[in-house]
């Protein structure tokens, strides 16, 4: 049956017996149904509550990782240093198929500067109550970018060694970099870092945490973390919750696309663009299924409608022009 | 696009999670709803050529 047909079969009115339906009862009922329905799976299938990972939590727990990921972010060389928009000017993150990426053409609109926010920022605001920390920051301030690089690049290739709260930087000279991250990492433990200082200092009311969760997202901490509770790639961990509860299967149909092996994934990796890229084909293919010549027709077959109008064939039965 | 759309952001997932998409998703059904009233409910397409108007819908 051609399209056009089956348009003016539907657009043809209706003459045959009649019901009366209350949409607003039926609309309740739906309502309770779903209401038990999605509260006792909630009960059974609820992925237990896990603490987030926190600057306090992280620094406590690993304080070398800490410092390391800390000394990277004031170097330069971790993730969102290098990232590339939507946050800076690098080229790591940057996703593309041939010439065709968005995540480039939208640009900068994010904008975090890695050691400025997570590093120098948190420090300056704290550096009146703490002389020492004051002469460090004047150091690193008055020094220029060469002799910076250098510091950075000498601290970042130093074991990091962690006594208590003070940090000590062995091999070359770093400069005031062990100074820094000695108030950083008080910082952190004290709670201090997850209190705004690097997500939105000066402000009072605060729901944005892009800076803090990039940041401790380039610690190796939150990535053992989320690895011990079956969350990483290779355990199709962006499908679901905590261990071997499931995730949001509204996004399934999108996140599934990370995991497939293919052409796409062999020249993208496990990207964005990448799932976007298998999964708006075929999601057009739904959006556009009242168009498409026998996929349109699969109701014929699987014949629901026969069960929707059950009263009304058992009662006339049917014309039989199918 | 920051400023609409950027998953680290709370606020702004929650506004469009609680408020947006609930909204467009009303407006949706709302629309069909009224365009069932107005124009009738598709019949079932093997029904009874009786119990089918000529024309274009009618309720």
């Amino acid at each position: 049956v051609s399209y056009r047909t089956d348009e003016l079969q539907a657009r043809r009115g209706w003459r045959g017996p009649r019901e009366r339906y209350d949409l607003v009862r039926e609309g309740l009922l739906a309502l309770v149904v779903a209401a038990v329905l999605v509260g006792s799976l909630a009960l059974v299938f609820g992925s237990p509550k896990v603490d987030s990972v926190t600057y306090q939590s992280w620094a406590r727990a690993d304080p070398a990782d800490f410092v390391t990921t800390e000394v990277r972010e004031l170097a330069g060389t971790s993730e969102t240093a290098t990232y590339g928009p939507p946050y800076n000017d690098g080229t790591e993150e940057l996703q593309a198929i041939g010439p065709f990426s968005p995540q480039g053409f939208l640009g900068v609109h994010t904008p975090v500067d890695a050691a400025q926010d997570f590093i120098i920022g948190p420090l300056t605001a704290m550096a009146p109550l703490n002389p020492e920390i004051a002469a460090a920051l004047d150091t690193w301030n008055a020094a220029d970018d060469a002799q910076r690089t250098a510091w950075a690049t000498a601290a970042s290739k130093a074991k990091a060694d962690v006594s208590g709260n003070t940090v000590s930087l062995a091999g070359d000279d770093s400069g005031p970099i062990a100074s820094m991250m000695t108030t950083l990492l008080a910082a952190a433990t004290g709670g201090i870092l997850d209190s705004g200082v690097v997500d939105a200092p000066g402000a009072l009311y605060n729901n944005d945490h892009t800076r803090s969760l990039l940041n401790i997202a380039d610690g190796g901490y939150v990535a053992d973390a989320g690895a011990s509770y079956g969350l990483a790639g290779e355990d199709w961990g962006i499908m679901n919750q905590v261990g071997n509860w499931p995730g949001q299967p509204w996004l399934w149909w999108y996140t599934m696309w990370y995991n497939v092996p293919g052409p796409v994934r062999a020249s993208l990796g496990y990207s964005d663009l990448a799932a976007i890229a298998y999964a708006l084909p075929l999601l057009a293919l739904i959006f556009f299924l009242p168009f498409i010549p026998g996929l349109r027709s699969l109701p014929r077959f699987l014949r629901v409608h026969r069960l929707i109008w059950r009263d009304y064939y058992r009662a006339y039965g049917t014309s039989n022009r199918t | 696009m920051g400023w609409f759309l950027n998953l680290l952001d709370t606020s702004q997932m929650i506004t469009l999670h609680v408020v947006v998409l609930p909204l467009t998703a009303l407006g949706i059904v709302a629309i069909h709803l009224l365009w069932v009233r107005k124009r009738g409910i598709a019949p079932p397409f093997d029904a009874l050529e009786s119990h089918l108007t000529r024309e274009e819908g009618a309720t």
